[in-house]
């Protein structure tokens, strides 16, 4: 185990694969800055310096569906790849993934295998970003489009072992990396994965199941704090994936606690956790339900504005105390 | 008569018209080398107006040695088959449709037969995955399909969407697709097949193998916003990546003269300074010619070209608008003249080839009778035997959709935990 950032987790877990991957390829806009890390003893993790080109593709282009459909093709001709997406850009490439990766192994009869990570680099609400570079949320299209599978790491420890589990699937991968606050935090140094489709329940209780995926996940250990402090036992439950998608493991916890906050960094219109309350709610009838979203409007610039439409820790704590 | 003087000139194209003389040189009516050839046509006394302005001749005149001129006996009867089977495949396939055997054609190709068939001619179309070149088309991708070797029964199972298809009913028309020939799919999105074959030429790029990386497209893709980003990265990656734009004219019912902004749709290589030829789409060994170069520069590490093959297609855009039963060619089409389909009908490609073959005497007119009653009669079987072949099963889908084998539950059911 080992101290690491988020970054140098998931470029170190890329780097042990293509050690051992030798056609496996990664593609990215800009220079070398996206591709170096320094990890724990000052270690240094450098893709373009340690595997060169053509694997690692230095100085792509401004231009999101080239470096996606690069990634595609030579995935579909055999070769695992990844590509980074920058976070406004993430629908820039969404045909690709809805039209070409996401059936590209249904649609010619199981002849080609499409082993691509879409590594999507995630928005964070900070000042100065404005509507089109401070949205969230969209990671719930993606978990709309069929053959794909979306994975959504909120902390350091996933995010390394789905980078692994990603790299590793034959079939395409929705990385999305959501760049909140999340500091650096003791991982294993070595290679491992975490499996897709099982969700994981951070903190147990018997008050109320709250369900949160990054990047509404980090604002969640504060609020289950806060809530112990006043005598509220909340069990966390952080899905990791939205496709597959564990309903198992919150509807045992919904079983035991009767209630369930849902909490959206996205949009209110048909967020992703809409679809966890629709399916607790024909499983567990009865269940008391309540669901946080950033409202049905651009992000505004101004960050004051942007953070009283966000559902923050407070709002996850005052919507608790209302319904125990 | 030398190889390259019975090809007429391109409707519509300037022209200088050689005096062609019935004289056969050399002796053996054949061409064994290039300076053979050029002895030829000295003797013709054409030699001066090909070499220098060539038109017809100046399709493959312009950009060098007359390469078709080297092909087999062998390969070149083989090309006139592979183009017999496009015709025939596609006349079948209107055929049945008419008679409601099959639920919808497609996109009929019928028409560009020279165009896949004279680009896959120049290809490796069997052999292992690092060998063998790989190939992707648009959705009028029954021809390139078939012109890369692929199986005209598992074709027609495929177009039938039956359980054992090339695309085992998943595809259909617009998605054929053959793994083991290295046909990587025709893609029903318009431009999308030419950036997923520029990921394939970085595949290669990556693997370090000679492979050549082709996408077919239609005039009617050359405007998308996917083709600049293709075109920079193929040559600025110096990709093994050829671009073939099949230039039928037509971008569905619109002439594609009132949306390009260029007549030349190759032109787009100008802006970043990639090789490109313009040529007779209705000539198969004037297509040959450029791809082979094209081919050969690739494999070498000298990077992309773009190939326009001027060419017509034969039928509506797609379905069955104007098609008879028995009948080449959908006449009375509102946006276009039954002329026009006329005069594209006089040069047909497969007839142009078969005569060519012909007077090079590699062919009789019986032996080339013979080949085509064959292959109308394997397309008939072909058929035959697709139509009676079984279905997919209907909830298979279910199971098919990840290579992880990750499941779908039958969430249409009342109770979708379980299947009906």
């Amino acid at each position: 185990m080992a101290l690491m950032s988020k970054n140098y987790a998931v470029l170190s877990a890329i780097a042990d694969e293509m050690r051992t991957t030798p056609n496996l390829g990664f593609w990215y806009q800009g220079g070398t800055g996206t591709t170096v890390a320094t990890g724990p003893m000052g270690k240094i993790v450098d893709l373009f310096g340690e595997f060169g080109a053509p694997r690692v593709w230095f100085e792509g282009p401004i231009d999101e569906p080239a470096i996606m459909a690069a990634a595609l093709g030579s995935a579909v001709y055999g070769n695992p790849s990844i590509a980074k997406i920058p976070s406004m850009a993430t629908y820039m490439v969404a045909e690709m993934l809805f039209n070409q990766a996401g059936k590209y192994y249904a649609m010619h009869g199981q002849q080609f295998t499409c082993p691509l990570v879409a590594w999507m680099d995630g928005s964070r609400r900070i000042r100065f970003s404005g509507p089109q570079h401070a949205d969230v949320g969209w990671e719930q299209a993606f978990a709309n489009m069929p053959g794909l599978i979306v994975v959504t790491p909120s902390t350091v420890y996933d995010a390394k072992g789905l980078m692994t589990a990603a790299i590793r699937s034959p079939d395409p991968v929705v990385f999305c990396d959501y760049n909140e606050n999340t500091g650096p935090q003791d991982v294993p140094e070595e290679a491992y994965e975490v499996e897709f489709g099982k969700a994981v329940v951070r903190t147990q209780g018997d008050a109320i199941t709250i369900v949160a995926f990054a990047p509404a996940a980090m604002q969640v250990p504060a609020a289950v704090t806060e809530l112990a402090a006043l005598g509220i036992n909340a069990e966390f439950i952080d899905p990791i994936s939205l496709k597959p998608l564990d309903v198992d493991t919150i509807e045992a916890s919904v079983r035991k606690t009767g209630k369930l906050l849902l909490v959206d960094h996205g949009h209110w219109t048909l967020g992703p956790t809409v679809q966890v309350g629709y399916e607790i709610a024909e499983r567990v009838p009865g269940t008391k339900m309540k669901r946080l979203a950033y409202p049905d409007v651009p992000v505004p610039g101004a960050q004051h504005m942007t953070r009283w439409l966000t559902p923050l820790t407070a709002n996850v704590v005052d919507a608790v105390k209302r319904m125990v | 008569m030398s190889r390259t003087e019975d090809r007429d000139l391109l409707p519509g194209m300037e022209t200088v018209t050689a005096d062609v003389k019935e004289e056969r040189v050399p002796a053996t009516g054949r061409v064994h080398s290039r300076r053979d050839f050029l002895k030829g046509m000295l003797a013709t006394g054409i030699g001066a107006a090909f070499v220098a302005t060539g038109t017809q001749a100046v399709r493959a005149g312009p950009y060098g040695p007359f390469l078709a001129g080297d092909l087999t006996e062998e390969k070149l009867v083989d090309i006139y088959r592979t183009m017999l089977i496009m015709r025939h495949w596609e006349l079948k396939n209107k055929d049945e449709a008419i008679n409601g055997k099959i639920g919808y054609p497609g996109h009929l190709y019928a028409g560009m037969e020279a165009s896949a068939a004279g680009v896959s001619a120049a290809l490796r179309n069997k052999g292992d995955e690092n060998y063998i070149d790989i190939t992707t088309a648009t959705h009028r991708g029954h021809g390139a399909t078939l012109a890369k070797g692929a199986d005209m029964t598992a074709c027609f199972k495929e177009q039938l969407m039956k359980a054992d298809g090339l695309d085992r009913g998943y595809g259909g028309s617009m998605h054929l697709a053959d793994r083991s020939i290295g046909m990587f799919g025709v893609n029903s999105i318009i431009g999308g097949n030419v950036i997923i074959s520029i990921g394939v030429a970085n595949g290669i790029a990556i693997r370090g193998t000679d492979q050549v990386s082709v996408a077919f497209i239609g005039d009617g893709a050359s405007q998308s916003p996917y083709l600049s980003s293709a075109l920079n990265t193929a040559k600025k990656r110096n990709l093994p990546f050829i671009l073939v734009i099949e230039n039928n004219g037509y971008q569905v019912s619109a002439r594609h003269e009132n949306i390009a902004a260029t007549q030349d749709l190759a032109d787009l290589a100008l802006g970043f300074n990639i090789p490109k030829y313009v040529v007779d789409g209705q000539d198969v060994l004037a297509v040959y010619d450029v791809a082979k170069r094209a081919v050969d520069r690739a494999r070498a590490g000298g990077g992309p070209t773009v190939i326009e093959t001027k060419c017509y297609r034969y039928f509506d855009h797609s379905g069955l608008a104007g098609a008879k039963l028995g009948e080449l060619g959908a006449f009375n089409l509102g946006y276009r003249s039954n002329r026009e389909l006329q005069h594209w009908l006089a040069r047909d490609p497969v007839t142009l080839h078969r005569r060519t073959l012909v007077r090079w005497e590699v062919l009789t007119e019986e032996q080339a009778d013979e080949i085509e009653a064959k292959v109308v009669q394997e397309i008939d079987e072909a058929f035959e035997v697709a139509f009676a072949s079984p279905e997919q099963l209907a909830d298979e889908a279910l199971d098919t959709a990840y290579a992880s084998g990750l499941k779908m539950p039958a969430t249409h059911w009342y109770d979708w935990n379980t299947r009906a």
